[in-house]
């Protein structure tokens, strides 16, 4: 697959702050990509510059094969809707509504109106004197409906209920599914984009973290469920990212991808295998390595070696 | 939805569309910026409006308390002068300001090019001091059909160097003295956009030390007889030129300031 974005040893500095640190990746035609990180991880940094809001301070970002800065054929392609937005002073959400209609002219009218009504925007409204969830939602229906080739939504949750929210993924999805296109969806909400991804970019500390399709990426981690005894036999040897005590069962997710005799194992030994959740992972992989923390409820325990019928 | 550039290999006929799409020059939105900035109504319309209005009352207001006192035969043409005329056109720096302030986030949330967001901005400065000065220009001919409205009151037709010279004199150097003071206003908020409030300060300092310079340098050249009879050579229509020079290098420095800009 092609892409639509291609970042090359991407560094931006602000004096002694180095926001993006020789980043390298490509946002893929087409698919829809979870943009995940830390606050201060770099995210809206790297939108921002791939938009040309922004000028690096070293590498390039492309769009379609070009540089974005003042190249007007791959701008009028892009829209990038950032947390807190700005509007025009006086305008109010249907003066944004057309201006936005204006200079993108695949704009879905019907997509707009229905999001409107949905997430009950007031058009009359001054858009500075709304609230932060309605100020988001004129942002997500400006995004969605706009229906650029490359979308960029950064934290545009801000505010919105969750039902408001409900109603912005499923109106991503639906759109995307008549129109599939590029969009990129900064969120600290991971669980709830996580259906609506299909790759997944992790920034931490300036850097690339993982850049990843989700289903590769959730195969790197398991959740095992079962009697305490027998989870904790199966975990042992094996990086443990998070423990649940359920009474006498045990729920734990461990790294790895599960092999086959992982797997006839757990069968015999009738445990229960899920997937994993995606923010829990991605929390897992963005930790902080410091010192070895304090036992946990596995320290003292004494798995079954393999030939007794335990872990293998 | 229209593909993107072949990574390698002879391009298709779906390729060539996509060529197009990418480097076919796009239709200018030069009408469709201006459209945006006048989501602001009030800054662009009413408040202008308002303020020609309440400067103009408050003017005959103190030329009627004027008249009052005055006795009979005392020559009223040298106190019929309104003292406001030019207060609408200061607030053209105030409407350069709000201009970039209020429209660049947006603007480069819609993904313009900041060229486009320039030359539609210039566009949009010209046709509001055009109309200010057009306004003035109408009530010019009110005066002067009216003899300052029965009582000898000139305040749009301006007085004394500028009555000398016909409507459209005044009306060029309105909107050379407009156009002006809003990209000083514009400018001054790109640099304030690029590098916070000591950049702007910083600027503004070195380009008044600049000035101060330049007047230093007539001194000690004793050059002010020829600055003087060329500022007396001037009519209303070379010095709106003149100012539009102005406008026109403040307008590029406009554009220098918001290439690196930050939203």
């Amino acid at each position: 697959m092609s892409a639509a974005v291609t970042v090359v040893d991407l560094v931006k500095r602000y004096r002694r702050t180095v926001a993006l640190d020789h980043v390298g990746l490509e946002f893929e035609e087409g698919l829809i990509h979870g943009l995940f990180g830390h606050n201060g991880a770099g995210k809206t940094t790297l939108m921002s510059i791939i938009t040309a809001q922004v000028a690096p301070t070293s590498g390039q970002a492309l769009v379609y094969g070009q540089r974005p800065y003042e190249h007007a054929g791959v701008l009028q392609r892009m829209c990038f809707i950032r947390e807190g937005q700005g509007y025009p002073n006086d305008a109010r959400a249907i003066d944004a509504f057309n201006a936005a209609r204006m200079f993108y002219p695949r704009w879905d009218a019907a997509l707009a109106d229905h999001l409107i009504s949905a997430l009950a925007i007031p058009l009359n409204q001054r858009v500075r004197r709304m609230s932060r969830g309605q100020n988001s939602a004129v942002g997500v229906t400006i995004g969605l409906a706009a229906r650029a080739d490359v979308t960029f939504f950064d934290e545009p949750y801000l505010g919105l209920d969750a039902m408001a929210r409900q109603v912005f993924y499923e109106a991503l999805a639906a759109s995307y599914a008549r129109d599939p296109r590029t969009i990129v969806l900064s969120s600290h909400l991971i669980d709830e984009v996580a259906p609506l991804v299909a790759k997944v970019v992790v920034l931490d500390h300036a850097r690339v973290l993982i850049d990843q399709d989700r289903g590769a990426l959730l195969g790197r981690a398991a959740r095992v469920i079962g009697p305490a005894e027998a989870v904790a036999a199966f975990a042992s040897g094996r990086e443990v990212i998070g423990v649940e005590a359920m009474g006498p069962y045990l729920a734990l997710t461990v790294m790895g991808p599960l092999s086959a005799k992982d797997l006839d194992w757990l069968t015999a030994s009738a445990l229960t295998v899920e997937g994993v959740s995606l923010q829990q992972l991605v929390i897992h992989l963005t930790r902080p390595r410091g010192p070895a923390p304090q036992a946990g409820p596995l320290a003292g325990a004494q798995p079954a070696r393999p030939s007794e019928g335990g872990a293998p | 939805m229209t593909a993107p550039l072949p990574a390698s290999g002879a391009p298709t006929s779906a390729d060539a569309a996509a060529l197009g799409a990418v480097r076919r020059r796009p239709r200018p939105r030069l009408v469709k910026v201006i459209r945006m900035h006048l989501a602001n109504r009030a800054t662009y319309v009413y408040i202008p409006l308002i303020v020609v209005g309440a400067t103009f009352a408050l003017s005959i207001a103190l030329y009627g308390v004027l008249l009052l006192g005055l006795e009979e035969d005392a020559p009223r043409e040298l106190y019929g002068l309104g003292g406001f005329q030019f207060v609408p056109f200061y607030y053209a720096v105030t409407v350069g300001i709000q201009a970039m302030m209020y429209t660049y986030p947006f603007a480069m949330a819609m993904s313009l090019t900041r060229r486009e967001y320039i030359n539609g901005s210039v566009a949009l400065a010209a046709l509001f001091a055009g109309g200010l000065a057009g306004l003035y220009a109408l009530g010019r001919f009110a005066e002067e059909a009216t003899g300052g409205f029965g009582i000898g009151f000139h305040y749009f037709g301006l007085v004394g160097w500028f009555s000398w010279f016909a409507w459209w004199e005044q009306w060029l150097f309105l909107t050379g003295l407009t156009l002006m003071l809003f990209m000083a206003g514009f400018c001054a908020t790109t640099v304030f956009k690029r590098g916070g409030a000591l950049r702007l300060v910083a600027e503004i300092t070195a380009w008044t030390m600049s000035f101060v310079g330049v007047i230093a340098l007539v001194t000690w050249q004793e050059w002010w007889p020829a600055v003087g009879e060329w500022f007396l050579a001037l009519t209303p229509a070379t010095a709106g030129g003149w100012i539009l020079v102005v406008a026109g290098v403040l307008s590029l420095g406009a554009y220098w300031s918001i290439r690196k800009a930050v939203p």
